[in-house]
């Protein structure tokens, strides 16, 4: 056994065919002629990120974005540099995210040679109709395809499906549900189509030329999949991630348990000894600078735009926030020595007034959100939020 | 000097028409300013007067003026033209022998011409017309001296034709005003009284009086006597105003000048107050004074929760320096806190306060929507007045309501005579007369209760009239009326910043608009709520907002905890920013959109 720290890694690959109607994430469209030079700058920055933590053990990485299998050669470029740098355990769980249309057989075969153990496949929905109205390049067919090719190649597969999306109904979320499970996928997540500032939905719904998102239709949706998965054996273990027995994401686990997780790339988000950091969100600007040296001492990272360390009262009400997303919910006794402060003190009657409204739980030590409060997380999660005092970076030069 | 060469005089017209400039080419050619160095309208020396181009306070300066071997000295004041500030030139008109009534050559004979015609007249004054903007492509002199001949019974060959832009014809402006205006009267040896026509605060020198000498003279060292209030004081300065202050020996008959006397606090002087000496105190009558100034419209001001109800009062004692004519008192309301209740001459003038109070004062206020007066005759008792809606008894404690009514002089042109009598009409309005001004403009007058004309009556009027129609308003009055008290409730919570007295037939229109527009604002609740206009037990109108069923984020972000916490401390923020009112939250802006009454039609 290594008695080194252990911890996980994102990288970010920001490369998409175009971009989503909905998407707000950090994307590029038609810089994959730079896609060489990016893989280079990520291996730079994974290389100050292990010297600079003192090379930890890293028992997940996760590469995500966009869609990596779109530049499956800066993947490659990326693992391989990983492995240099860190420690990788031998049962690391090792993610890629992927789109239907890019992940071909060869991309996949390239990918598990590489040690790639799961597949996370973007699939959203098996309707047509719904894949259209949310922009997406692929179909149906080909959407299951890639779960069958992916099934066929890796231990682990995981299947993102969207409800919410306008003009769906419970019977086609019924039967996108239905057809998931029938490929026989380790990990199911649902995700709530949102709607978000600045992206051409919210502008077609401002214009009145899409149906604004019905919360009615959302909440009947969230509560079918909590209904039908865990009877087809896939447990709910967060509100949106439903798995088979011990096949949950560790990698987000280790977000929800509020563990430190490095994190490489465009927008990239990282923390690590209690201090949190972002990177960029500029595709450019990230290239300059991921090579360069940091102007500040450890950390954050050379490409970072935002760093903060917060205070042990604020960082408990975090890791409450992020914890009670799981169904298990948090241990206040352990949170509490952890953090060096008293849940009880600091949140005591805020998770009272939570109870009495039938929002939260207690089991022992551990509060939990009930069936009621999974619906409203974000009304009891609020309480939690603390401000912190983050440094908003001015981009250096590079 | 002589009494017989000075000259008293006020530039009076509808708003815009050009009196602060023709004020800069008088200042100019009788070398109280260099042309050179002067912006335009130097009289409008307020930053809000700078900023919107309007003049607000009324401002006397001392011109000397040398013709035909004689010097003469020209005391002008400028007054303000838009109609919440006609309480100026009344003032300013107490301290005059004639007037110059300035009407824009393009524009014609408007609302407030009229008006301020009327008032020149009543007071006994000369007065000279002055058609200004000859040098318009778009004047019409010809007609527009018709008009005046029509409107306001002054002789054609009486009006003298300027540019107050090019100074052409200002020369004979001069000349006009010491020949046809008379000198000021008064007996240079009687007792002192002089008329207080108007008092400002100064950082530095305390309060400056602005004074018209009566009869005898004035000179520092004397022991003055204020003789409404009955307090004395001891002159340290008295002067002239060149238009800044120029300290003199002394101010003789018939003179406009300053006086400094060491008076702390604006209220204790009121204006229209007569001014005599001490000694002369028992022997003089007092001059007639003013009516003080009428407040017509009143609101509700409140700290947004960003501000404190300390920093309000603080505000608002300073600003109280500078304007005293507006009036506020404590009040609370469940909904909105502890604030005040404010009295104004008018919506310009609320406006102008308002604006003052969140911009040199850094406040961010909620107000309260404007509401006029109420007279309430009881069951049993003698009537009072409520300046607030939420004042208003049961109505089975109330024999009668009475709300201001006031007498409406429109202006606008022959083709449009139609709109504004049903726009009047449906405003409640009682039509009194009609009078052709020229061929294709008339006057029209309507008796019509002030709070139907403070609630967007203006734009409609601009709208219908393709923004030419002008108005004037006199008070004239209470009636009775058939007013009830609206009351707004959220869960069944009377929301006490949100009642309003209104016409019973309106009640139902104007319950379902606030309704609708708090449906669009309140943020849904985990229950239902049920939001209700009432008037007396009766539920006119409802809405309902019907319970969230979910309110979850489904997202990730890839491990960016920071921008989830973020969010989540944005929606805590917003709300804390809101008011719990029977267990419903409510944001501030739902407040402000329901106060606010614009874009209803
Ligand atoms: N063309 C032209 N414009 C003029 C003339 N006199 C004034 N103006 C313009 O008319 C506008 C109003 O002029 P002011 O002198 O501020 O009018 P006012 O009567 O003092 O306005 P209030 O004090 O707000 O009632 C300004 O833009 C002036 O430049 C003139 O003789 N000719
Ligand atoms: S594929 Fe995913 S990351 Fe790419 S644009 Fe669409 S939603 Fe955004
Ligand atoms: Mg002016």
């Amino acid at each position: 056994m290594d008695s080194r720290e252990m911890t996980g890694l994102y990288v970010h690959l920001p490369f998409c065919p175009r971009r989503c109607g909905y998407c707000d994430f950090a994307v590029v469209v038609g810089r994959e002629p730079e896609a060489e030079a990016y893989a280079e700058a990520l291996s730079a920055e994974v290389g100050w990120l292990a010297r600079t933590t003192g090379r930890p053990r890293l028992e997940s990485l996760y590469f995500g974005g966009g869609t990596p299998t779109r530049t499956p050669a800066a993947v490659l470029r990326v693992l391989a540099a990983v492995r240099a740098a860190f420690a990788v355990a031998d049962d690391a769980e090792v993610t890629v995210e992927a789109n239907p249309e890019s992940a071909t057989e060869e991309t996949l075969d390239r990918l598990r040679a590489a040690g790639v153990n799961r597949l996370s496949l973007g699939v959203q929905s098996f309707d047509d109709g719904c894949l259209r109205r949310l922009g997406r390049s692929h179909d149906a067919a080909a959407a299951g395809a890639a779960v069958q090719r992916a099934r066929e190649r890796f231990p682990e597969v995981s299947v993102d499906l969207m409800f919410g999306v306008p003009g769906t109904s419970a019977k086609s979320w019924r039967r996108d549900l239905e057809r998931a499970v029938a490929l026989g996928p380790d990990h199911v997540s649902t995700y709530c189509l949102t709607v978000e500032e600045h992206t051409p939905l919210a502008r077609a719904i401002r214009r009145g030329e899409a149906p604004p998102s019905e919360d009615a239709l959302e909440a009947a949706h969230m509560a079918l999949a909590a209904a039908f998965l865990p009877a087809c054996g896939y447990a709910r273990y967060e509100i949106s991630n439903y798995a088979r027995p011990g096949r949950a994401s560790r990698h987000n686990l280790r977000y929800w348990r509020n563990q430190s997780c490095l994190g490489a790339g465009v927008a990239a988000a990282a923390f690590w000894a209690g201090t949190r950091w972002t990177n960029t969100a500029d595709f450019d600007a990230y290239l300059a600078r991921a090579a360069g040296r940091p102007a500040a001492l450890f950390p954050p990272g050379p490409a970072a735009d935002f760093h903060e360390h917060l205070p042990p009262r604020a960082a408990l009400g975090e890791s409450i926030l992020v914890g009670l997303r799981l169904l298990e919910g948090v241990d206040l006794g352990a949170l509490s020595a952890r953090h060096g402060v008293s849940a009880e003190e600091t949140f005591g009657a805020a998770i009272r007034a939570e109870i009495e409204q039938g929002l939260l739980e207690r089991r022992g030590d551990r509060i939990a959100l009930t069936a009621r409060g999974l619906r409203f997380a974000n009304r009891v999660l609020m309480a939690f939020a603390l401000p912190g005092e983050g440094v908003r970076q001015s981009p250096r030069a590079s | 000097m002589k009494t017989r060469s000075i000259r008293n005089f006020s530039i009076i017209a509808h708003i815009d028409h050009g009196k602060s400039t023709l004020a800069d080419r008088l200042l100019e050619l009788t070398g109280a300013i260099d042309p050179r160095k002067a912006c335009d309208q130097v009289l409008d020396s307020l930053s809000l007067e700078r900023e919107r181009g309007i003049t607000i306070k009324a401002k006397s300066v001392t011109l000397h003026y040398h013709h035909c071997d004689r010097d003469y000295v020209l005391n002008l004041i400028d007054t303000p033209g838009h109609v919440d500030f006609s309480y100026e030139v009344s003032k300013s008109l107490q301290a005059c022998e004639g007037v110059l009534l300035l009407v824009d050559a393009a524009q014609g004979v408007e609302a407030q011409t009229v008006a301020n015609a009327y008032l020149a007249d009543e007071a006994g004054l000369t007065i000279l017309p002055v058609l200004n903007k000859i040098d318009l492509a778009m004047a019409r002199p010809d007609e527009v001296e018709a008009e005046i001949e029509h409107s306001l019974a002054l002789e054609r060959e009486a009006v003298l034709r300027v540019s107050a832009k090019t100074g052409q014809g200002v020369p004979a402006v001069l000349e006009a005003i010491v020949a046809r205006i008379p000198p000021p009267g008064g007996d240079p040896a009687a007792p002192l009284r002089a008329l207080v026509f108007d008092s400002v605060f100064n950082d530095y020198r305390g309060v400056v009086l602005h004074v018209r000498i009566v009869d005898g003279r004035l000179g520092p060292g004397e022991r003055v006597r204020l003789m409404a209030s009955g307090r004395e004081y001891d002159v340290d300065e008295v002067g002239h105003f060149r238009p800044e202050l120029r300290k003199a020996r002394g101010l003789e008959t018939g003179e406009v000048g300053y006086v400094i006397a060491a008076i702390r606090d604006l209220k204790d002087v009121r204006v229209g107050d007569t001014l005599t000496t001490a000694r002369d105190a028992g022997r003089v009558a007092a001059l007639p004074g003013y009516r003080p100034p009428l407040h017509t419209v009143f609101c509700g001001f409140y700290p947004d929760v960003a501000t404190d109800y300390t920093a309000l009062r603080e505000a608002l004692d300073r600003l109280a320096l500078s304007d005293p004519s507006f009036s506020y008192l404590p009040e609370s309301s469940d909904a909105l806190g502890f604030g005040f209740r404010c009295g104004f001459l008018g919506l310009l003038h609320l406006e102008i306060v308002k604006e003052r109070l969140e911009r040199d004062h850094d406040l961010a206020l909620v107000q309260t929507l404007p509401n006029v007066s109420y007279e309430i005759v009881p069951a049993a008792g003698a009537p009072y007045r409520i300046d607030a809606p939420g004042k208003m008894p049961d109505a089975n404690l109330i024999r009668e309501i009475r709300e201001p009514v006031v007498l409406v002089s429109l202006i606008v042109g022959a083709d449009q005579v139609g709109g504004i009598m049903r726009l009047c009409i449906e405003r409640r309005g009682s039509f009194v007369s009609q009078e052709y001004i020229s061929t294709t403009r008339v006057r029209l007058q309507f008796r019509m209760p002030l709070s139907e004309i403070i609630h967007d009556f203006y734009d409609r009027l601009k709208s219908i009239t393709r923004g030419y129609g002008t108005m004037d308003y006199q008070f004239a009055g209470f009636a009775a009326a058939d007013l009830v008290r609206l009351r707004i409730l959220v869960a069944r919570s009377e929301i006490d910043a949100l009642s309003l007295v209104v016409h019973r037939s309106q009640a139902e229109y104007r319950g379902r608009k606030i309704l609708q527009k708090l449906r669009k604002e309140i943020p849904r609740h985990l229950f239902e709520v049920a939001l209700q206009a009432a008037v007396g037990g009766k539920i006119i109108a409802r809405e309902t907002i019907s319970a969230l069923s979910k309110d979850v984020t489904a997202k990730c972000y890839g491990g960016d905890v920071t921008r989830k916490r973020k969010l989540l401390e944005k929606q805590k923020e917003g709300k804390r920013r809101m008011r719990a009112v029977g267990g419903v939250e409510i944001p501030q802006k739902a407040f402000l959109a329901a106060l606010r009454t614009d874009e209803e039609n």
